[in-house]
């Protein structure tokens, strides 16, 4: 039996290497299409890992959020300005750090891109500049690289936004979000911001406060500072980042899960298809040789199994290089546009990829089997 | 030379149609995308569509809705209601964010609305009230039928839970779903006193909304005003360029894989014919004539493939319409025309790649057996 398979393998790859540039072109062919569908994944994971990051990123031990709000990324949290003191009031807690959330565009020219402001004091802000510096004086902001690219922009540079006139401190790495690049800026800048902005009677009773993010004592437990922050102050609620940022995620998943969903299957039917084409095509080309061996007495599943076993190997062959394939594509976009971030050698979508291509790979044997069964002996013996 | 190759194509149809049925899903993937992005953008501007007041007002600096946040001093409106021209000045309260319901959650446009006043509500009831009152929500019927909401259930924004008493229709969208409540709910979860989100103006019959736009901002300080047509532009074009650079994307790895799925059919095409290749050099064939034939055998599978991926995206609207309600495929003329373009951009490489292994062929093979 084992010497069968191994006889049958070594046909497989005798064939395989007999036609060499065949070959490579089956595998860069199959290959292209497990890139596929690992950038189409890659793309699903680097999407929730921006959105995870978004939240670790904040640095804090524990984020408070207005009660009933679990989420950091599009969702509204409106906190009490003076909850601080009572938070920072609560055993275990070193300090407690605002940080507001608004959304708004930014539009130069014809071109306009939602940003995704943070207003930061000394905890929350940017955790890499690839340019400039951080805010140092008024009406200073530190855009996302995204922006930087899009527009042209660089340290020094103003950046208007929603009328107000800033000037860019720095430009800061890997802060997207759900298609939205991140900006910076500091609280007293949002206060004359609003104020200039001509938009409530009183600024100081205007919600301006959307989350504490809360430094711990070293020796502190996250878990019961979580719980004595909620008994004594019940306007908020305390997380720990990583409950946050799964929230986040899983909001993800609940908004981008369908269409890509969807985009993979239809990955997936792509390697079907070119699997069936290869199978085919292999068939196809040497149906006569093929009637030839069965004319011999071989029989169908053994026939079959050395075109499955041609079709694994090409598989095996094409994964690496559709992983290569996948790394380029991967490096190249952020390059394009730094917002989207693709992440195709993850664990999980290697293996998912794999599992396709297994299945694949077994649906092609199928192919292979109905076609030889298909095959007349007596073609062998006309000229 | 081309009779030749088109009838060397149909000898064996299967073969043919399976290599046009895979370029063509390279291509509708891209096509795909771009149908998504392009049923959003409709789905988002869809509230400012059926509301359709004259003329929007906003905080200064803002130009649209999706993703924005505007407020206005209340005592505003008063000053726009007294322009000439305004019949009506509608204020709402507007706020994106997240709403839940069990386990579920979704992003949504939360609208405010003045109580007893129905002009900025929901536009079309599937079924319940039309108006929410104190605690009340109107949502999308699609949203409840996706997370099992019915009438009476209970959603929570924020800390407050809200009694579903209404199911709209055309109100859905990935991105924002549209979720009514009462003015003074709205007014509660966000903390305000003395603003609102947005004023929508209703002018006179006669009156142009760009005019009366123009008259609301000279004579109010601090507020942008806009003409509905506008307004709603602004939203589209944000959403169209959220994914502009994801479409151009898409659209490079799609046709690269068509062209390598081209290129490799067209190889395995080549190598199977050799002899017939051969047999035509040695028949006096110039190198030209048998590029065209590549050329002509490489278009008709594109076109082929371009036509069976046109087909496959109408097929699939009614399909994602009943399995993946949640999507919202609107295929564009400028979607086809510029996938037309990658295709044909797409023939043009395969073949050119593909000629390249003719001319090596020698002609002599024609006489070996």
């Amino acid at each position: 039996m084992t010497n069968n398979l191994m006889q049958t393998f070594q046909i497989a790859f005798r064939h395989l290497l007999y036609n060499l540039t065949h070959s490579l072109f089956t595998v860069l062919a199959i290959g292209a299409v497990i890139s596929l569908m690992l950038v189409l994944d890659g793309f699903q994971q680097g999407l929730y890992k921006q959105l995870k990051m978004s939240v670790i990123d904040r640095g804090a031990d524990l984020i408070l959020t207005q009660s009933g709000v679990s989420n950091l990324i599009a969702s509204r949290s409106i906190i009490p300005q003076l909850t601080r003191l009572d938070v920072e009031a609560v055993d275990g807690v070193r300090d407690a750090h605002p940080l507001t959330a608004i959304s708004a565009i930014y539009r130069q020219n014809d071109r306009k891109n939602p940003v995704y402001i943070f207003v930061f004091d000394n905890k929350g802000g940017p955790l890499s500049l690839v340019a400039g510096s951080d805010i140092n004086g008024p009406r200073e902001i530190i855009i996302d690289r995204t922006l930087a690219k899009l527009y042209n922009l660089s340290p020094g540079d103003s950046f208007n936004l929603t009328d107000f006139e800033f000037k860019i401190a720095g430009i800061a790495d890997n802060s997207a979000a759900l298609f939205t690049p991140f900006a910076f800026i500091k609280f007293d800048d949002l206060l004359d911001f609003y104020m200039e902005s001509d938009i409530a009677a009183d600024i100081t009773t205007f919600p301006l406060l959307s989350y504490l993010l809360v430094e711990l004592y070293q020796d502190a437990d996250p878990r019961v500072v979580a719980e004595a922050i909620e008994k004594s102050v019940p306007e908020v609620d305390a997380y720990e980042p990583e409950t946050i940022a799964r929230n986040d995620v899983q909001l993800g998943r609940e908004l981008f899960g369908p269409i890509l969903g969807l985009l993979q299957s239809i990955g997936f039917i792509i390697g079907l298809l070119v699997v069936g084409i290869v199978m085919f095509t292999n068939v196809h080309a040497r149906k006569r040789s093929l009637a030839v061996i069965r004319a011999l007495g071989f029989s169908i599943k053994s026939v079959a199994t050395t075109v499955a076993i041609e079709t694994a190997i090409l598989i095996c062959i094409a994964f690496p290089v559709g992983i290569v394939i996948a790394w380029i594509i991967a490096t190249v976009i952020p390059w394009i546009s730094p917002l989207y971030l693709v992440l195709p050698t993850e664990p999980v979508t290697l293996m998912k990829t794999f599992s396709a291509c297994i299945v694949l790979s077994f649906l092609g044997s199928f192919i292979a089997i109905y076609i030889i069964s298909r095959i007349e002996i007596d073609i062998a013996f006309r000229s | 030379m081309l009779r030749w190759t088109f009838k060397t194509l149909i000898a064996e149809p299967l073969n043919f149609l399976l290599t046009a049925l895979v370029v063509g899903i390279a291509l509708l993937l891209v096509i795909f995308f771009e149908a998504v992005f392009a049923g959003e953008s409709e789905n988002i501007i869809a509230y400012p569509n059926n509301i359709n007041p004259d003329v929007w007002v906003m905080q200064r600096g803002v130009f649209n809705m999706h993703m924005a946040t505007s407020f206005i001093w209340d005592w505003k409106k008063d000053l726009v209601a007294n322009v000439e021209g305004v019949v009506k000045v509608t204020p709402i309260l507007y706020l994106n964010t997240i709403v839940e319901a069990g386990n579920r959650r979704w992003f949504s446009y939360v609208v405010g609305l003045k109580e007893g006043d129905s002009r900025a509500g929901p536009w079309r009831m599937a079924t319940g009230k039309q108006q929410p009152d104190v605690g009340e929500a109107v949502v999308p019927v699609l949203l409840a039928e996706m997370t099992g909401l019915e009438l009476g259930d209970t959603i929570r924004i924020a800390n407050k839970t809200f009694k579903v008493t209404g199911l709209s229709e055309e109100t859905f969208s990935m991105a924002n779903s549209i979720t009514f409540i009462s003015y003074s709910d709205l007014k509660n979860i966000m903390s305000l006193t003395g603003s609102d989100s947005f004023l929508l103006v209703d002018a006179e019959p006669g009156i142009s909304p760009s005019i009366l736009a123009d008259r609301i901002r000279q004579q109010v300080d601090k507020v942008n005003a806009l003409s509905t047509r506008e307004f709603i532009n602004n939203d589209r074009e944000l959403a169209m360029q959220m994914g502009v650079e994801l479409i151009g994307i898409m659209t490079i790895i799609g046709a690269a894989l068509a062209i390598i799925l081209s290129v490799f059919i067209l190889y395995v095409f080549i190598a199977r014919k050799r002899h017939d290749l051969a047999m035509l050099k040695a028949l006096g064939f110039s190198n030209c004539a048998i590029y065209l034939s590549v050329i002509f055998q490489a278009f008709c599978i594109t076109i082929t493939a371009l036509l069976i991926a046109i087909v496959l995206v109408y097929m699939a609207i009614p399909l994602t319409d009943t399995y993946s309600p949640q999507i919202t495929l609107h295929v564009t003329d400028h979607s086809l025309l510029r996938i037309g373009m990658v295709a044909l951009v797409v023939s043009l490489i395969a073949s050119l790649i593909a000629a390249n292994q003719i001319v090596k062929i020698d002609p002599l093979l024609a006489f070996q057996r």
